[in-house]
């Protein structure tokens, strides 16, 4: 890491700028240089399990809590000073909207506070303020009103702005006509032609197109080199932040991760990246294990307690472990195309139950459902040959008394093509022998993973399956 | 470029109730304000007949319409009079219904919205620091717009059938005063409120209205109400205002001038009051939005 990059793991003390000395610019040596200055800055969302429970808090308040702390923002310093570009990453839910929306002046903070010198301009959804009956030219004067410009002062920028936002004849038709580009073209174009101070962009340019993108961050870039505007913005483009900002911001759960030159910045944002993606994996074996140890009544009150779409049912049976195995029996995580694999499901009857059926469903990184089989679709083919209830060893027929445990396989050739894939389980009791009706006694979602190659030299093929294709063709 | 002014703080406390209720600093806001505020009343002006092939022309010919319909109706269907003036025409009836309507409507028309008035504005909570104190006053002042031309319609057709205007009509406006404060006041008070109860958006635009304008001398005069029972018509302060349109725009007399002291100097107080409520409100506006 190189010293121009201050990672702050700990929250930095109050007053104490995370901002290297080595990052400011000369020329903002005075304290008076800082037009946002950030301390100790937290904002917290209530976050109520029910819309009535917000009614309860304001009527019953006093007497208990009603609601849930959510801390979007942590002790967040920072001084910004005139004249920088200040890039803010982060995953989704990391607080930088509502970072942006603090500063300007949207939100209010539950702790803390941001001192701000000069206008701040914020384009946190650029043409959110055009109202859509209107043309583009009506509501270029309206924006301007909004943005504390004289109709004069519009009048006279009026040019300017047609020519940036190029939008040709579309100025003058009702704004809904628009593209969402379009929108963010010309709401821009007003934004740039009014001398703004301080002007705070949330992922708004991302809508305009590369060469529009590209002609933004010019003028942007010039504004900042010969008016002294201060820029802060949030962007998901790392390319835009290592070429644009001059400082770049790392927010993690509220939190300032790192802050320092850019390109070093956005290399600790994908480092973090990848360390979630590995520890989620890791985290859905972890899950599986404890669910494995849960009873019916713990698994139901966490499910309760979670809300978690992930996991539901009435956990009259419960599925305790899902397993992808592969030829040999032993547990494996991937394949190649033709391999033979299984998925073990095993699991514990609470009360005694009959007509049971223990399904999969496979589905790809999309979320499309890619194959679905259980023991009922088993139990089907059977009677589709032998006639209901003749075949005496239909997995439908078994009688489970409380506490008995079934374990079920389902093999196959892995005929999937190459991708990621999500096991979903389920064991259900069914009332009729068609999936007409159906209770679900336990369904679990990423239940279990498994992906699956496609080599290039032996049996490629493409898409999601394997149809096993021969071509015919006349001998020459 | 303009020199580094002193800081704004952005601070969880923020000004309290009792700094807002400063009348030199809200003056002062309004003022400051009244570019934007003219610009949405042109936009509520224009968006409610855009698109449409006569534009502006139905903002006239919607109460024209309205006004020919009681004629017809009261003259020949129902001929319906105010008590104990026998000497009265339908035409006249129509006249003094359709007087009262429009300033009925004036207050009615934004305090109906009141409610709706800020969720109803979710960008502009959510998406840019922007003055929303000023959506009540233009909210109200494109009503009394549209009563304008209303009470323009008012006059002709009193010179039509009447073949004069009282001069009294002069103080129509003075007359209005307590409903524009009122209205002011509703707009932000409920404005607020309707942000965390949005149930009050529910009843407010519908029965509450309609009850308002039943518990208003509107399709009746005071002097109809049995004397028992008349205070409690002169607790509603549009009582004062839609009789006194009444009175000075076609019967030439003077209004109840203290009534209309008293419940102008409480929309007053409502306004700043209400003003002050709203300021120290939409901090949580947008949490809740």
């Amino acid at each position: 890491m190189s010293s121009d990059v201050v990672i702050a793991h700990e929250p930095t003390s109050p007053g104490q700028s995370p901002v290297p000395v080595s990052m400011r610019d000369p020329r903002s040596a005075a304290p008076d240089d800082v037009v946002i200055d950030i301390r100790e800055l937290s904002k917290c969302y209530r976050v109520f399990p029910k819309p009535s429970d917000r009614l309860k808090q304001a009527v019953l308040g006093w007497k208990r809590r009603y609601h849930r702390d959510f801390w979007a923002l942590r002790d967040i310093n920072l001084q910004i000073h005139r004249g920088e570009a200040v890039g803010v990453i982060g995953r989704n839910g990391s607080g930088k909207s509502t970072l942006m929306q603090i500063i300007a002046g949207v939100l209010t903070p539950t702790e803390g506070q941001v001192g701000v010198r000069g206008r701040v301009d914020a384009l946190l959804e650029l043409g959110s303020a055009f109202n859509p009956e209107f043309t583009g030219r009506e509501n270029v004067f309206l924006y301007g009103a909004i943005l504390g410009l004289k109709r004069r002062d519009v009048e006279a920028r009026f040019d300017d702005i047609a020519a940036f936002a190029d939008i040709g004849d579309f100025l003058d038709q009702p704004v809904k006509t628009y593209s969402s580009g379009m929108k963010v073209r010309l709401a821009f174009s007003v934004q740039i032609q009014l001398d703004p101070e301080i002007l705070v962009i949330d992922e708004a340019l991302a809508v305009g197109d590369n060469l529009f993108q590209k002609r933004c961050h010019q003028r942007l870039r010039r504004l900042r080199e010969n008016s002294g505007v201060t820029l802060v913005f949030v962007s998901h483009q790392q390319e835009v932040i290592r070429t644009v900002t001059t400082r770049a911001v790392l927010l993690h759960e509220g939190a300032i991760r790192a802050v320092g030159q850019p390109g070093e910045v956005v290399l600790e944002y994908r480092r973090l990246l990848h360390d979630e993606e590995k520890r989620s994996a890791v985290g859905h074996v972890r899950q599986l294990e404890r669910q494995a140890s849960k009873t019916r009544e713990t698994a139901r009150a966490d499910a309760q307690a979670n809300g978690t779409p992930s996991c539901f049912g009435d956990f009259d049976a419960v599925i305790e472990s899902v397993e992808i195995l592969d030829e040999l029996g032993d547990p494996a995580g991937q394949f190649t195309a033709g391999e033979p694999m299984r998925i073990r499901i095993q699991g514990e009857v609470h009360t005694p139950l009959t007509h049971l059926n223990v399904a999969i469903r496979i589905r790809n990184k999309e979320g499309v459902k890619i194959y679905s089989w259980g023991t009922l679709n088993q139990d089907i083919d059977a009677w589709a040959t032998t006639g209901p209830s003749a075949e005496p060893e239909a997995f439908w027929d078994r009688e489970f008394a409380a506490g008995e445990r079934f374990c079920v396989e389902f093999a196959c050739d892995c005929r999937l093509g190459a991708g990621f894939y999500e096991v979903q389980a389920m064991v259900a009791e069914e009332r009729d022998q068609y999936y007409e009706d159906e209770r679900v006694l336990h369904w679990q979602d990423e239940a279990a993973f498994f992906t699956v190659r496609v080599p290039k030299d032996q049996h490629f093929f493409g898409g999601v399956c394997d149809l096993n294709m021969r071509a015919e063709y006349d001998d020459a | 470029m303009t020199t580094l002014s002193r800081p704004i703080v952005i601070s969880p406390e923020g000004p309290s109730l009792l700094a807002w209720l400063n009348p030199v600093a809200f003056a002062r806001t309004m003022v400051g304000h009244r570019n934007l505020i003219w610009q949405f009343v042109k936009r509520d002006l224009r968006n409610r007949t855009r698109g449409t092939h006569l534009g502006f022309a139905w903002d006239i010919l919607n109460p024209l319409l309205m006004l020919v319909v009681y004629t017809i109706v009261f003259s020949s269907i129902l001929e319906a009079r105010l008590s104990g003036k026998q000497t009265e025409t339908a035409m006249e009836y129509a006249l003094y219904l359709f007087a009262g309507l429009t300033a009925f409507q004036m207050f009615a028309e934004p305090f109906g919205r009141s409610a709706a008035q800020i969720t109803s504005k979710r960008n502009f909570v959510k998406k840019m620091a922007f003055p929303l104190e000023i959506f009540a006053i233009s909210g109200v002042l494109t009503s009394t717009i549209h009563a304008a031309i209303g009470f323009a319609l008012v006059f002709l057709a009193a010179l039509l059938v009447t073949g004069g205007v009282a001069w009294t009509a002069v103080l129509l406006p003075l007359l209005l005063l307590p409903a524009v404060f009122l209205a002011i006041a509703a707009g932000w008070a409920l404005g607020a409120m309707g942000v965390y109860f949005r149930d009050l958006q529910q009843f407010l635009g519908t029965s509450i209205t309609r009850l308002l304008f039943f518990v208003t001398p509107i399709i009746y005069s005071v002097e109809m109400v049995p004397e028992k029972i008349r205070w409690i018509l002169y607790l509603n302060p549009l009582t004062v205002v839609v009789s006194g349109v009444r009175s000075v725009v076609l019967a030439g007399e003077q209004p109840n001038w203290l009534a209309w002291g008293v419940w102008s100097a409480i929309g007053l107080v409502a306004m700043l009051l209400s003003y002050a409520i709203f300021m120290r409100a939409r901090r949580g506006f947008a949490d809740v939005i």
